[in-house]
């Protein structure tokens, strides 16, 4: 069975990923995608990793951390963890 | 912390004072930014902070550190040796030997930054070597280095390989927050400059026992019996001396007295082993700020140890610079007394210079320091100790331990003469008075401590005092409260001693200039008068 994603951790998901990539406040951060945003360099990848790992308790593996190159893609993974 | 917690630290930090410093680490530092901004806004600073390129700690190692720059470095086992990096995988082979030198160079070049604070990430290593074993001892013995350097341990749990892999930062998004509060920590620590100097007391800290008193022979600073623990202070001196401490004494003493156990070879340290040994009766603070003005060393830079707590006091009131270290009554404080010493006086690295310190320093000294100096006011202190000086009056009942007090002690004695009970008997069968003193105060009692035999004449012919009480005015306060009985003393029978200047100089205080030994009178309105103060610092009572 597939944990969901509760309105506030979503809500939490959103705050990191603007304040990461320095999105302005009416970006819509749930169709961001790291082809489409300029600030999401490499760089940018590892502070986002790092803190939804620290926001969210969970230590995301190597390979997963390549494939996470989407706000959608980065949701749909924080669904299949059971989330604090 | 969290990164949200930190974002909201970060944004509504109003600002504070500045925390500049170097943070290094081989790995990808960057992600540490805003965590290590938010620790330091928790701490009301504004931290600007500096990395390292990543993977240029190696490079960074081998360049002279700036003074100016605070330094933190978070090392991890690699750091120490590169084989085994887990970016660079499992080498096919390594050889011990090389690995554990690289270490120890890495090791040393860390030591030279004697400032810089180190912070040390135990994460597990390849498996570098067939047997496990061995492993596990290396990675043990890294981790021993790191402490032998003074770093604090993170937990090794704060290592996320994953992360590691793929960014080259070292620490997990779960670990970043903490570990960033102890990089903040360590840079806003207090840089405690080691000490240079540490001044001792002799009697009941280099040795057991009062050398004026008890003689050469009849104090103990070898290792054995109540002399042992003694044995084990000078043990550590000496260390400290070969790493470049200078050390230097005070003595409450004649300066002849306090060197003679030196020059006897019984104990572990020797004359020439201090940059001065001061023995007079000015107060300890005053003696230790002269020799720190002649060393031309700052007070910051001192250490006084003495037994005595009236003695540590009046230098700590007088030189708040100097970092004062009482020596414990008890074994059981010993521990922790030498850990606390040894710690003042951290050195990564021994120099020639260092071991040459104390013969470089004594070239300026020019002999023994004693002039006139003044010491504290501890009136304050003094008040806060609750003495209580109790009156007994030996001329009836037991009278063993005046008698016996009048006739061993040395440095505090009317005229050094000795009496045996027969004659004290005399005196009293002739209506003369025998009287004594107990003080006890907050810390407990200090026994019976103060002898003075007064004849039917109002003559004092002896007036004796345990030099265990020196300082506390207790000597004042009896005379005062003498001068203020019915029949008060007309004079005292003074007889300078090759020991007893402490009494000299409380007799010109009371009666005025000596001339000679003799018949000293004693103007009793006046001593009343002049120390009202130092009876008030006692809960006067008459057993």
């Amino acid at each position: 069975m597939r944990a969901t994603m509760t309105d506030a951790a979503e809500s939490r998901l959103q705050e990191i990923v603007r304040a990461t990539l320095e999105l302005p406040p009416d970006a819509d951060v749930t169709e961001a995608r790291q082809l489409g945003v300029e600030s999401w360099d490499s760089l940018a990848h590892v502070s986002l990793m790092l803190a939804i790992e620290g926001e969210f308790g969970v230590s995301i593996d190597l390979a997963d951390q390549i494939q996470l190159t989407s706000y959608a893609a980065i949701r749909r993974y924080l669904q299949g963890r059971a989330l604090p | 912390m969290n990164f949200l917690e930190a974002q909201r630290l970060v944004s509504t930090f109003q600002g504070g004072e500045p925390l500049a410093f170097l943070f290094a680490l081989s790995g990808t530092a960057e992600p540490f930014a805003l965590y290590v901004r938010a620790a330091a806004a928790r701490r009301g600073r504004a931290a600007d902070v500096r990395f390292l390129p990543f993977n240029t700690l190696a490079q960074a190692l081998r360049r002279d550190a700036d003074p100016t720059v605070t330094e933190v470095f978070l090392l991890m086992p690699w750091d120490f040796a590169p084989e085994a990096d887990w970016r660079s995988g499992v080498p096919e082979s390594v050889d011990q030997e090389t690995l554990e030198a690289r270490a120890a160079e890495t090791a040393s070049l860390l030591a030279r930054r004697a400032q810089a604070c180190l912070l040390y990430l135990p994460a597990p290593l390849p498996p570098l070597f067939p047997d496990p074993s061995r492993g596990a001892a290396f990675a043990r013995s890294l981790e021993s280095l790191a402490l032998g350097l003074g770093a604090r341990l993170l937990p090794a749990d704060a290592f996320a390989l994953g992360g590691y892999l793929s960014s080259g930062c070292p620490v997990g998004g779960t670990w970043i927050g903490r570990v960033a509060e102890a990089v903040v920590d360590a840079a806003a620590a207090p840089r405690a400059e080691p000490k240079k100097v540490l001044v001792t007391d002799l009697d009941n800290v280099l040795w057991s026992g009062l050398i004026a008193e008890e003689g050469p022979e009849g104090i103990a600073g070898e290792p054995s019996g109540r002399g042992y623990r003694h044995f084990v202070y000078q043990s550590l001196l000496r260390r400290l001396r070969r790493e470049g401490t200078v050390l230097a004494a005070v003595s409450r003493n004649d300066p002849d007295v306090v060197v003679a156990p030196f020059r006897s070879g019984r104990l572990l340290l020797r004359e020439d082993d201090f940059v001065a040994i001061i023995a007079s009766y000015h107060a300890k603070s005053a003696q230790i700020g002269e020799l720190a003005q002649r060393l031309n060393l700052s007070l910051d830079s001192f250490v006084f140890v003495d037994d005595n707590p009236v003695e540590v006091a009046e230098v700590s009131l007088a030189l708040p610079g100097v970092r004062c270290v009482t020596f414990p009554h008890h074994d059981d404080e010993l521990v922790a007394f030498l850990d606390e010493l040894a710690s003042l006086f951290p050195h990564r690295v021994i120099t020639a210079e260092d071991r040459e310190r104390t013969d470089m320093y004594r070239r300026r000294l020019d002999g023994m320091i004693a002039n006139d100096l003044q010491g504290a006011d501890l009136t304050r202190f003094l008040q806060d100790l609750k003495m209580t000086l109790t009156i007994h009056d030996r001329s009836r009942g037991d009278r063993t331990r005046a008698v016996q007090l009048i006739n061993k002690t040395n440095q505090f004695n009317l005229n050094g003469r000795r009496v045996t009970d027969e004659e004290v008997c005399a005196i009293l069968d002739g209506g003369g008075r025998l009287l004594s003193a107990t003080l006890a105060d907050r810390t407990g009692s200090h026994g019976e401590v103060l002898a003075c035999l007064v004849t039917a004449d109002n003559t004092i012919t002896s007036f004796v005092m345990s030099c265990r009480v020196f300082q506390r005015r207790v000597e004042y306060a009896f005379v005062s409260w003498l001068a203020a009985q019915p029949n008060p003393p007309a004079g005292l029978e003074w007889a300078s001693t090759p020991r007893n200047t402490p009494f000299q100089q409380f007799l010109h205080e009371v009666a005025g200039p000596l001339n000679g030994a003799g018949f000293v009178p004693l103007d009793v309105t006046s001593v009343v008068d002049r120390h009202a103060r130092d009876v008030g610092l006692f809960a006067l009572r008459q057993a």
